[in-house]
C-alpha cells in the first residue's frame, strides 16, 4: 500500500450524527497540494471547508450528496496516485498513519486487475485522468466574465482553480448556494439517496432535493402559523429601451419575451421553479410558466407548458391563442393546469409596483409593472418585483435572478436584429428543436435555412 | 456435340507415362475431393468447395519445380495446388470441416489457405498483384526464389490483372501467372465473355508466354519446368496457359453444361483413361491412397470445431499527457521528415504511388526528394490504386514496409478491395500465420477548390473493417511521429489507412493550444487529443483531422464572444475508436457536439454519438456534417457546404439552448 493520510471529520456538533458531503473539489485521483480546499461538508451548524493536510492523490470515499457518519474518513491522499475506483465506501480504521517523510512506499501497490474490467460492457470504470495542474494554463477571463470581476471588485485569486473564467464561474463566487454541485449535465438528477416525495396534490414532474439543515431549522421557525410559504420580495427596475427594441423587430409582446427570457432563466435558479414540503424542496423537472390574466372576467392562470424549449415566436402564438381563448371564456382545464412559476402583469392596471402572492405548489411570482416616466425624460422603466420563498431560496438568489433577468431584456438593445442570424427557418422562424420535436429540420439554402415544412409548403 | 475441344485426345498406349510417384500426387487429389463430396452429402462439412477434379495436374506439374522458399498464390479452386505442395491431407480436411486443427485453424475454410508457401483468396483477380508483390519482395531481396499465381480463364475479365502483367513487366518480377483455361466461369462459357486471344494479352505487356495441356502430364511437367527455370533465372514474369477440363461441378451441384460434353472431357482426361485401360495398376495405389484419406478424416475430426471468437481488444487504462513536440513546421514536411526517418531506420521500408519521384515529388509535394535519397525504394507506379495496394499487400507479406500514397483519398475507392478482402483478411483468416502492415496514405476532404471528385472526405466507407486502423492526421500531434510508429515495430502491425486532409498540408504542426486551455493526449499509441480548460466546461466538441482547426476557431469565439467554455476530444486513431477514454472528458459537461467534414449519414459522428449513448443515455448531443449533396468547385457554394467554425459556433449555441 502507498503511504494515505486520511482526511477525517471531527463531530463538529454533538447532535450530529452525519454530516453531508456537499461537494469534492478535488477529483478521484487527482493531485492534491497541502492545504488545498478538498472538499465541503454540511454540517447542522455552518458549511465546512474541508483542507488537505499533505500533499498527495485524492482517494474519494463517498460520493457527493453522501450522508457520511461522525467521526469518518471521507477519503485518503496518497503519495501515488490511486488504483482502485472512487467511492469504495467507508475507510475503516484501517488507515495506516501517515509514514513519516522519506520512508519509501512498500513496493508492493495493489492494482485494480485489468480483467475485473470486462471491454465494452455498460458504464466504464472512468479512469482518472492526471491533468496538469492549474499553474501551467495561461488564465483567460471572457469579456463578460471581465467586466462583472472588475464591477463586484472579486480579487482573481477567487478563480485560481479555473483556466477559463466567465460569467457562470463569477455568478458562482458571488452565490455559492445556486452553484450547481454536479456538471451540468447531470443537473437534472435526483441525488443519490434521497427519496421522492409525491403529495397527492401536485402533479407536474419533480425532483426532491433535501433542503440543508440549516434551511430545514430556519424554514421550521419561519413557518410556523403561516402557511406553506414564507415570502419575501425584491424589485428591480429596468429602462424600456430593451423591450421596445424587440418589439420594434419581432411581432410579438412584452409578456411573450418576458415568459420567453424568465423560462430560460428559471433552468438557473431552480430554487425558484420549485416548491417547500416537509424540509424537501421539490424542484420542478419542466419549466412551466403560468401567466395571470385578468380583465374582470376573473383571474386565470394559462400555463405554458416546457416553454424554456420554445422559440419567442412559439411562445408569441400560444400567448395569443391562450388570450382568446381566456376572452371567449374557452380555457380547459388543461391549459390551467401544472404551472411551476407564474409571471402576473399588472401594468395594463398603471400599477407601478406590487407584491404579488406565490400560487400554491410554487416557489416563487414575478409581477410586472407598467411603464412610467422620469419627469421630462423620454426614457421610459418599470419594475420588476420577485416574491419567493425564503424556504427554498434567499434574497440574494432572488436579486441575481432579477438583475439576470434585467441584463437580458436590455440586451435586446444590442442583439435585437442579429437574432435572425440564429438557427431558425428563415420563413416560418421555427427553431431546429421545435422541428426536431415534429420530425422535420433545416435545410441549407441559398437564402438561410428553410425548415422541411416550409419546402413542402411550395 | 464437342466441337469445343481444342485438342484431339491422345490414345494412352503409345505415350509416356509419369512417375508412379506422380500419378499417386494427382491421383491423390482426386479422391480426396472425392471425398469431399461425399463428406459434404453425409452433412460431415459445411459451406463451399470448388473441385479441381480433370484439373490435377497443373498442381503436380507446378509443385514438381519449386522450392520451399518459393511462393505459389492461387484462388477458390486451390486444393489440388495446396495438397500437391505439402500431401497434408488431414490439416485441409480440418479446415474444410471448421475444426482447430485445419491449416487456418478452420477460419478460411476451401478458399482461403495458408500454409508452407501456398496462400489462396477467394476474390477473382485481387490476388495476382498480391502475387507481383511477393515477386517485387523477392527481386529486392536478391536470390533466386519466385512468386507464382493461379488464375482461371474467366478471370481474364478483371481489370487488375492487366495492372499487374504491366507492373510485373515493367519493373521485371520473378513472377510465373499459370491460367487454367477449363473454358468456364461457374456457369458462362468463355465464347460468351472473351474477345481476342488469350496469349495476346500477356505479349501485350512484353511478357514471354508458354503454353501446356493436362491431358498429356508428361508434357505439362516438362513445360512448366521450363517455366519455372525461365522465371527463376532471368527474373522476368512469365505467362503459362494450361488448357484443362473442370469434370464436376463449379462448386457443388451446379452444373447445367451439356452432359455429353462432359462425357467427352472425361474421355480424355488422363486420370479416367488409365483407370480404364490400366485398371491393374490403379487399383492398388487407390486403396493405398483411400486408407490414407479414412485416417486423415478420423484425425480431422478429432480435433475441436472451431468456436472461439476473437477477443475485443482491450483499451486499457489511459493516462494523459502533455506530450508536447518542438517543431513549427508545417504538416506537410512532418509527414516528409517522418518518412524519411523511416526511410533511413529500416531498410524494408518503401514507398510507392503515382507521381511521388523527384523532382515533382507527390501532388502534394510530401516526398519531395526523397527518390534521390533512396533511388530504388520511392518508386513512380502507373496509375493503377487497386495493384499498388495489392503489389504493397505482396510486400508486406514478404516482410516489407510499403508506403502507398494514393493521390486523392477520392480515389481510395479503386484500392477498396485489396483493403477489405485482402489486406484486412489475411492476418485473421490465415490465423495469425501472417501480417499485412501496409500504410496507405492519402490526401482527402475539401475548400481547396477541386470539385465533386478530388474534394471528397469518403472515409467512412472504409471505416468499421476489422483488422484495419484508420487514422487522421492533425496538427496537434506531430506527423512525423505517426509515420516513424506505423513504419516500425514499436506498434500492433496491421494494415493502416491515414488521412491527411489537405487543408491541414500548410498548417503548422504544434502542441499550441487556444489560449486559456492545453493540450493533452492519451497514452494510446495514436493518441486522443484532448483540449482542456481548468473549470467546468459548457459542452465538448468532437472532431478529427481536417476539421481541427475549425474547431479550435470557434472554441476560441464561442468563449470571447458568447462566454462559453468548450473543449476539443480529436482522436488520431479514428479506427478502431477509442470511445471510452473520451466518455468522462465528456460527462464533464454532459453535453458533445461532433464534428465531421463529411457527409453525416452513416459517419463516425453518428456512430460515436450511438456508441456513448450506449455508455451514457443522459448525454445531450448534436452533430455537424457536410450539406448532403456533392460538393462543388464554385468557392462560395463549397466554403457553405462544408462545416466550418461559424456553423460549430451556432450549433453549439443551438446545443446549449
Ligand atoms: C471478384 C469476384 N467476382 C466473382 C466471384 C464469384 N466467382 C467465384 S469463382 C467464379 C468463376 C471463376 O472462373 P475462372 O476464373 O474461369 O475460374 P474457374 O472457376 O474456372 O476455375 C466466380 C464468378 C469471385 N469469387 N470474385
Amino acid at each position: 500500500m502507498t503511504p494515505a493520510t486520511p482526511i477525517a471529520l471531527e463531530r463538529e456538533n454533538v447532535n450530529d450524527e452525519f454530516v453531508t458531503l456537499v461537494k469534492w473539489f478535488v477529483g478521484h485521483g487527482e493531485r492534491v497540494e497541502a492545504d488545498a480546499l478538498v472538499a465541503e461538508v454540511e454540517t447542522s451548524k455552518a458549511n465546512v471547508e474541508v483542507h488537505a493536510s499533505v500533499a498527495g492523490y485524492l482517494v474519494q470515499a463517498y460520493p457527493e450528496g453522501a450522508e457520511v457518519p461522525v467521526p469518518a474518513t471521507i477519503g485518503q491522499i496518497l503519495e501515488q496516485p490511486p488504483t482502485s475506483p472512487s467511492f469504495a465506501g467507508p475507510i475503516a480504521s484501517a488507515v495506516a498513519p501517515a509514514p513519516a517523510a522519506g520512508v519509501p512506499a512498500p513496493a508492493a501497490v495493489v492494482r485494480a486487475p485489468a480483467a475485473a474490467v470486462p471491454a465494452a460492457s455498460g458504464r466504464p470504470a472512468a479512469s482518472l485522468p492526471e491533468f496538469a495542474p492549474v499553474g501551467e494554463y495561461r488564465q483567460r477571463v471572457s469579456p463578460v466574465a471581465a467586466r462583472m470581476i472588475e464591477a463586484h471588485g472579486i480579487p482573481l485569486s477567487a478563480f485560481a482553480n479555473k483556466s477559463v473564467v466567465r460569467k457562470q464561474d463569477v455568478l458562482d463566487h458571488l452565490n455559492p448556494q445556486s452553484a450547481p454541485v454536479a456538471s451540468p449535465g447531470f443537473a437534472g438528477r435526483v441525488a443519490p439517496g434521497v427519496a421522492r416525495h409525491a403529495p397527492a396534490d401536485i402533479t407536474q414532474p419533480y425532483q426532491a432535493i433535501r433542503l440543508s439543515r440549516m434551511k430545514q431549522s430556519e424554514g421550521a421557525n419561519l413557518a410556523a402559523g403561516v402557511g406553506n410559504a414564507i415570502s419575501s420580495s425584491v424589485t428591480v427596475t429596468c429602462f424600456t429601451r430593451g423591450l421596445r427594441k424587440i418589439l420594434e423587430e419581432q411581432d410579438s409582446s412584452a409578456p411573450a419575451v418576458l415568459i420567453h427570457e424568465v423560462s430560460r432563466l428559471l433552468r438557473k435558479y431552480p430554487s425558484l421553479n420549485a416548491t417547500y414540503r416537509d424540509g424537501t424542496m421539490l424542484q420542478y423537472e419542466e419549466v412551466n410558466i403560468g401567466f395571470a390574466m385578468d380583465d374582470g372576467r376573473g383571474l386565470k392562470v394559462a400555463a405554458f407548458p416546457r416553454c424554456d424549449e420554445l422559440s419567442l415566436t412559439a411562445i408569441t402564438v400560444l400567448l395569443r391563442e391562450l388570450t382568446v381563448a381566456y376572452i371567449e371564456d374557452k380555457l380547459t382545464p388543461v391549459q390551467l393546469a401544472n404551472a411551476t412559476f407564474t409571471i402576473t402583469d399588472l401594468s395594463g392596471f398603471g400599477v407601478s409596483g406590487f407584491q404579488p402572492l406565490i400560487s400554491e405548489n410554487q416557489g416563487a411570482i414575478l409581477g410586472v409593472g407598467a411603464e412610467q416616466f422620469f419627469p421630462e425624460s423620454p426614457q421610459g422603466f418599470y419594475t420588476l418585483t420577485l416574491t419567493f420563498d425564503h424556504q427554498l431560496s434567499n434574497g440574494r438568489t432572488a436579486a441575481l435572478f432579477l438583475n439576470d433577468l434585467k441584463d437580458r431584456l436590455q440586451s435586446y438593445e444590442e442583439t435585437a436584429g442579429k437574432a435572425k442570424a440564429a438557427l431558425v427557418c428563415s420563413s416560418c422562424y421555427r427553431t431546429a428543436a421545435e422541428l426536431r420535436q415534429v420530425h422535420h429540420r433545416l435545410l441549407l439554402s441559398a437564402d438561410g435555412y428553410f425548415c422541411t415544412i416550409c419546402a413542402q409548403g411550395w | 456435340m464437342s466441337t469445343f475441344i481444342a485438342t484431339p485426345s491422345k490414345a494412352m498406349t503409345g505415350f509416356t507415362l509419369p512417375d508412379e510417384r506422380l500419378i499417386r500426387k494427382a491421383l491423390g487429389i482426386r479422391l480426396f475431393e472425392q471425398r469431399i463430396l461425399r463428406l459434404f452429402s453425409e452433412g460431415r462439412l459445411f459451406g463451399t468447395v470448388h473441385t479441381c477434379i480433370g484439373q490435377e495436374w497443373t498442381g503436380v506439374a507446378l509443385a514438381e519445380h519449386l522450392r520451399p522458399e518459393d511462393t505459389v498464390f492461387s484462388n477458390h479452386r486451390c486444393h489440388g495446388h495446396y495438397l500437391a505442395r505439402t500431401g497434408n491431407y488431414a490439416g485441409l480436411f480440418a479446415e474444410l470441416m471448421g475444426r482447430e486443427g485445419g491449416i487456418c485453424r478452420g477460419r478460411g475454410g476451401s478458399q482461403h489457405i495458408c500454409d508452407s508457401n501456398v496462400f489462396s483468396n477467394g476474390i477473382q483477380g485481387g490476388i495476382v498483384p498480391v502475387a507481383a508483390g511477393i515477386a517485387l519482395a523477392k527481386k529486392l531481396r536478391g536470390g533466386s526464389d519466385i512468386s507464382c499465381v493461379f488464375v482461371g480463364d474467366g478471370t481474364l475479365g478483371e481489370g487488375v490483372l492487366y495492372e499487374s502483367l504491366n507492373l510485373a513487366s515493367l519493373w521485371s518480377l520473378p513472377l510465373l501467372l499459370v491460367l487454367e483455361n477449363n473454358r468456364y466461369a461457374q456457369s458462362t462459357s468463355q465464347a460468351q465473355t472473351l474477345a481476342g486471344c488469350i496469349d495476346d494479352r500477356a505479349r501485350a505487356f512484353g511478357i514471354r508466354t508458354l503454353h501446356g495441356d493436362t491431358w498429356d502430364p508428361v508434357q505439362l511437367i516438362a513445360t512448366m519446368g521450363e517455366a519455372v527455370d525461365f522465371v527463376r533465372e532471368a527474373r522476368r514474369p512469365l505467362f503459362l496457359r494450361v488448357d484443362t477440363d473442370r469434370l464436376m461441378a463449379h462448386s457443388k451441384s451446379d452444373d447445367d453444361r451439356d452432359p455429353e460434353e462432359i462425357a467427352a472431357c472425361r474421355e480424355r482426361d488422363f486420370l479416367h483413361r488409365l483407370q480404364r485401360e490400366e485398371p491393374g495398376f490403379v487399383q492398388p495405389i487407390s486403396a493405398g491412397l483411400e486408407a490414407e484419406l479414412d485416417a486423415a478424416v478420423r484425425q480431422a475430426e478429432s480435433t475441436p470445431p472451431t468456436d472461439l471468437a476473437e477477443p475485443v481488444a482491450d483499451e486499457g487504462a489511459v493516462r494523459w499527457t502533455l506530450t508536447g513536440f518542438e517543431p513549427h513546421e508545417r504538416v506537410v514536411h512532418r509527414i516528409y521528415a517522418g518518412l524519411r526517418a523511416a526511410l533511413e531506420e529500416n531498410g524494408d521500408v518503401l514507398l510507392l504511388g503515382e507521381d511521388i519521384e523527384a523532382p515533382y515529388g507527390g501532388a502534394f509535394k510530401v516526398t519531395r526528394d526523397l527518390s534521390r535519397l533512396f533511388p530504388e525504394r520511392v518508386r513512380n507506379t502507373p496509375i493503377s490504386e487497386q495493384a499498388i495496394t495489392g503489389l504493397s499487400n505482396g510486400l508486406a507479406l514478404a516482410g516489407m514496409r510499403p508506403a502507398v500514397e494514393i493521390m486523392f483519398g477520392d480515389f481510395l475507392l479503386l484500392a477498396a478491395d485489396q483493403i477489405v478482402n485482402h489486406a484486412a483478411k489475411f492476418e485473421f483468416m490465415y490465423a495469425g500465420q501472417v501480417k499485412a502492415p501496409i500504410v496507405l496514405r492519402t490526401p482527402m476532404g475539401g475548400k481547396r477548390g477541386y470539385g465533386p471528385t478530388h474534394s471528397q472526405s469518403l472515409e467512412k466507407h472504409i471505416l468499421g473493417v476489422p483488422g484495419t486502423r484508420i487514422l487522421a492526421l492533425h496538427h496537434r500531434f506531430d506527423p512525423a511521429q505517426v509515420y516513424q510508429r506505423l513504419l516500425s515495430d514499436v506498434v500492433p502491425a496491421m494494415p493502416t489507412i491515414v488521412i491527411e486532409n489537405k487543408i491541414l498540408y500548410g498548417e503548422k504542426a504544434s502542441p499550441d493550444a487556444v489560449e486559456g486551455f492545453r493540450w493533452f493526449h492519451s497514452s494510446h499509441d495514436f493518441p486522443v487529443s484532448y483540449l482542456r480548460a481548468e473549470g467546468r466546461p459548457d459542452l465538448a466538441i468532437f472532431c478529427y483531422g481536417g476539421m481541427l482547426p475549425d474547431a479550435e476557431k470557434a472554441v476560441d469565439r464561442l468563449f470571447a464572444e458568447h462566454d462559453i467554455v468548450a473543449e476539443i476530444i480529436c482522436p488520431l486513431q479514428i479506427y478502431p475508436l477509442q470511445a471510452q477514454p473520451m466518455l468522462p472528458l465528456v460527462q464533464r459537461s454532459g453535453r458533445l457536439l461532433l464534428v465531421e467534414e463529411g457527409h453525416g449519414f452513416c459517419g463516425l459522428a453518428a456512430e460515436l454519438m450511438a456508441g456513448l449513448y450506449e455508455l451514457d443515455r443522459s448525454l445531450a448531443m448534436r452533430r455537424v456534417y457536410s450539406h448532403p449533396q456533392h460538393i462543388p468547385s464554385a468557392k462560395p457554394l463549397e466554403l457553405r457546404l462544408l462545416p466550418d467554425a461559424g456553423r460549430i459556433v451556432d450549433e453549439a449555441l443551438e446545443l446549449l439552448r
